[in-house]
């Protein structure tokens, strides 16, 4: 079976590891939890007439305190760059992050989830921006790890750009 | 150190210690911890020939990192990083490897991280929950701040009218009593209007007693420190907008700037100006923010390219009201005045001589004495 690597981006607090949940356990918690290090979980699926299997690597959120190491990256076919709509801030990092991973492991592969959209009333980034995004080529989803919505979407996406 | 001792020891210290061999694989040092073939219970049954790649894959990139390390022979430790691994039972456990060289021989460390890890884990929570909690206070106080001058704008507004139509009111002959209730309706218009001024200069000074500002020598901000902080975080943004963002290559980056002020405030006055210039600036366009010293004063300035401020907005741009058209400038120009004025400085706006907007900065310079 195919093996394929896809690691989790994006600051603190942004929901990668939620989104990891929802994918995987399809479950969902309030309380927010910060990763230190790193948790790998596997999950299945079918792309087309293939079955793969997908190996998550979800990074600890980057900020003052803890850098992400790039080395974590080696080996992934894609990542998936996660933004908190409510929190314009964690624009900029991502934008830093894929930056940062495009010098250290080339180009790959990689979608962009705009995390709680639930919350879209509070969102901070306007449509201007997001436009920006897919204009440069960019996969956005609008997604949320509290409701599911666009979450099955961005890693069936991932995955089928990257076989 | 004889080998019983040393077997005592790092049994003692419940650390896996393996070394590389020749075929790649690892052979045990000493004993195995419990935990170790607990969580990986088939590597654990081979403890001379340990393939310790296919255990984890998060071991298998570390490896990659560590047979560098150990090829170039290089000084102390080549830490992992934590990750974390599942036991059988579901229970999740953190781990963190080291690799270093002891002479000729490859060495690996594999830890398992208790209470310290824990406890690194339980401030960091904290730590986050607090920046969260702090942005968030800060979002929502500029918000409050905004949507109650906004409701007091309106019932000012309203009152106007009102009065405008009492005075026209007295303008006509009424009868005795129809004066009379003229009276009392501009009476109650006029105590209406105090009621109204009277919940803004509650609010305000509610805002300054929870948050009184106190100069401290020690923590006073450096503005070049500020402004390099402020443009490396968004330097992402200013790309994918497609506009030069700059230090002017003229800031003297060797002297102080140490300012009055706060620094988290003001890298947010200065990310409020900076972001807004990228916004009004078009594609390929420069946005150069640059220092200068101006007798007691230190002087910042965010210059962009942009169509600037239309000229009936520049007198009310750092008001409570005032949005440029479009939205463009934004609330936050108000925020910025607040907390500039609250230091001493001041704030402003120029148009440039060709095209484009300044947006300019003023503080004390910190006096050392």
């Amino acid at each position: 079976m195919l093996q394929k690597k896809i690691c989790m981006l994006g600051s603190f607090a942004v929901g990668k590891t939620s989104l990891v949940a929802r994918f995987v356990r399809s479950i969902y918690s309030e309380k927010y939890h910060t990763t230190v290090g790193v948790k790998i979980d596997k999950k299945q699926v079918q792309v087309e007439d293939k079955l793969v299997n997908l190996i998550l690597w979800d990074l600890y959120g980057e900020d003052e305190f803890q850098k992400v190491h790039m080395s974590y990256l080696r080996g992934a076919s894609g990542y998936l760059l996660v933004i908190d709509g409510t929190r314009r801030e964690t624009l900029d990092k991502a934008l830093v992050l894929q930056q940062r991973t495009e010098e250290a492991v080339g180009k790959l592969p990689f979608v962009v989830v705009m995390n709680k959209v639930d919350l879209k009333d509070s969102w901070e980034i306007d449509d201007r921006t997001i436009e920006e995004l897919v204009s440069k080529g960019w996969p956005v989803f609008h997604g949320s790890a509290k409701t599911g919505l666009g979450v099955e979407e961005a890693f069936a996406t991932l995955a089928k750009h990257m076989l | 150190m004889s080998e019983a001792l040393l077997t005592d020891l790092l049994t003692a210290l419940d650390v896996m210690v393996v070394e590389r061999l020749p075929d790649r694989s690892f052979a045990v040092i000493g004993t195995t911890p419990a935990w170790f073939a607990w969580l990986y219970t088939d590597a654990a049954a081979h403890p001379r020939q340990l393939r310790l790649e296919l255990t984890s894959p998060f071991l298998e990139n570390f490896l990659v990192d560590a047979d560098a390390f150990w090829t170039e022979a290089r000084p102390g430790q080549l830490k992992s990083g934590s990750w974390e691994e599942k036991g059988p039972s579901g229970k999740e456990d953190h781990l963190e490897a080291a690799a270093l060289c002891l002479g000729e021989r490859k060495i690996l460390l594999i830890e398992l991280l208790g209470v310290a890890h824990e406890e690194r884990r339980r401030l960091l929570q904290i730590a986050r929950e607090k920046a969260l909690l702090q942005t968030q206070l800060i979002k929502e106080t500029q918000k409050k701040e905004i949507l109650l001058h906004c409701i007091a704008h309106d019932l000012v507004g309203l009152l106007m009218g009102v009065k405008v139509s009492f005075s026209l009111l007295g303008s006509e002959s009424l009868t005795p009593t129809g004066k009379d209730y003229l009276t009392m309706g501009q009476r109650q218009s006029v105590q209406q209007e105090r009621l109204v001024n009277e919940i803004i200069q509650a609010f305000s000074a509610e805002m300054e007693s929870l948050d009184p500002f106190k100069l401290e020598a020690d923590k006073a901000p450096d503005f070049l420190g500020c402004t390099r902080y402020v443009l490396n975080e968004l330097a992402a943004t200013a790309s994918l907008h497609k506009v030069n963002l700059q230090l002017d290559p003229g800031t003297d980056c060797h002297r102080a700037w140490k300012v009055v002020g706060e620094r988290m405030r003001l890298q947010r006055v200065i990310l409020n100006l900076v972001e807004n210039a990228l916004r009004v600036g078009p594609p390929f366009s420069v946005v150069n923010v640059s220092l200068h010293e101006e007798g007691s004063n230190l002087v910042l300035n965010v210059d962009d390219e942009g169509a600037g401020v239309v000229a009936e907005l520049i007198g009310t741009l750092f008001q409570k009201f005032a949005q440029t058209k479009g939205g463009q400038y934004g609330f936050g120009l108000y925020f910025c005045r607040i907390m500039i004025e609250r230091w001493g400085g001041s704030i402003g706006y120029a148009p440039r001589p060709n095209r484009g907007a300044r947006f300019w900065v003023k503080l004390p310079k910190l006096i050392s004495s």
